[in-house]
């Protein structure tokens, strides 16, 4: 068990918890064990608490009101208010970019969406109209090789076009223009 | 001033208005921490009037030097470090009270009878409180301001000795001097 001088040191870092916790189980076994110590320890937490009792509280109506009267009364150097005006600028710049990039963003994800949805719609739209030139006989002959015509029937051709007709939107249409 | 103080993150936003010289967002900064820093400026100087003045000067110290403020330490530390220097400034420029070292303090208090039961009970309560005050007029600005900032802000010895800017080492031996040195007043008194 350390002895009393070595405790009475550490008797106000005990009573605070400020102690590692070895050493509060030695000065705590000490004090257990010795009057003057014990009574040094009261002492002291008395001391504490007349200190908490008598520590005056000023009051602080207007205190916040006062400080900013002061404030206002400090001159700003022109550097200064140039300064909090770019800060001021730079933020609003900021917000105005951030505001575009989010708008900018949400509408290529619309476009993205969207799109395929818009491709097939307007496929769709092209499919009924068809892209029919030519001959209207070629409409009658929709069950035609789409490769051209063969030689044999040459006399008997349309001037030109093959028009294949599908509901499938994907389907690659080609007219081939008769060759002289 | 109305708006409800979050701790931290709105914190952070204030002093970050505040930089941009926003002052009602410095006003709430005052509202929160006034009490705290009025309360370390009254640790050292130990006149309210001088403690209400020197707190309004730290706020508008700290106003003025917002921009210096990096957050390495926190924004209540760094206030009451500026309360505290500035208390201190004062406090020496009317250094005008002798000083008893803190071996002395201990030797009075080895001469005094070991026990008196009812540590300090036989003081009536003005009487407690006028012989404090003047017990706390006999140690020197430092050992004032260790035993009050502890005693009565609570303020840990990390927060002392970061506000104080002294090594731990330095709290606990001012504060084993200051608390012996007012035992030893105030039982020499209650003895007489």
């Amino acid at each position: 068990m350390p002895a009393c001088d070595q405790v009475k040191l550490l008797l106000g870092p005990f009573d605070d918890g400020e102690l590692e916790s070895h050493e509060m189980e030695d000065v705590a076994l000490h004090v257990v064990n010795c009057g003057a110590c014990k009574v040094a320890l009261d002492d002291y937490r008395s001391l504490g608490v007349a200190l908490r009792d008598w520590a005056p509280q000023p009051a602080l109506d207007g205190f916040t009101t006062a400080v900013l009267k002061r404030i206002d009364q400090i001159p700003q150097p022109l550097w200064t208010r140039w300064r909090y005006y770019l800060d001021a600028l730079g933020e609003q710049i900021g917000a105005t970019a951030s505001l575009v990039a989010a708008g900018a963003f949400a509408a290529l994800l619309t476009a993205w969406l969207v799109t395929p949805y818009a491709q097939r719609f307007l496929h769709r739209s092209s499919n009924l109209v068809q892209v029919a030139s030519g001959n209207k006989n070629d409409m009658t002959q929709p069950s035609q090789p789409t490769s051209g015509t063969s030689p044999e029937g040459a006399a008997d051709e349309p001037e030109s076009s093959m028009i294949t007709l599908s509901s499938d939107p994907t389907t690659t249409v080609i007219w081939l223009p008769n060759q002289p | 001033m109305s708006k409800e103080f979050r701790p931290a993150t709105d914190e952070t936003e204030f002093i970050r208005k505040a930089k941009r010289g926003d002052r009602e967002a410095f006003g709430i900064l005052v509202e929160r921490y006034q009490r705290r820093v009025v309360g370390v400026a009254l640790a050292v100087v130990h006149n309210p009037e001088d403690a209400l003045e020197l707190a309004q000067e730290t706020f508008v110290r700290a106003y003025e030097n917002l921009a210096s403020f990096e957050s390495r330490s926190s924004f209540s530390t760094w206030l009451y470090r500026i309360a505290a220097n500035l208390a201190i400034d004062l406090r020496r420029r009317e250094r005008r009270h002798s000083f008893v070292r803190g071996e002395e303090a201990d030797s009075e208090i080895d001469r005094l009878p070991s026990s008196t039961g009812d540590s300090f009970a036989e003081y009536s309560r003005g009487e407690l409180n006028r012989r404090l005050r003047a017990a706390l007029e006999e140690l020197t600005p430092e050992h004032r301001a260790v035993i009050l900032l502890r005693e009565v802000e609570g303020l840990s010895y990390d927060e002392i000795s970061d506000i104080l800017q002294c090594p731990r080492g330095t709290i606990m031996s001012r504060l084993h001097y200051a608390r012996n040195r007012l035992r030893a007043i105030l039982k020499t008194a209650e003895q007489n």
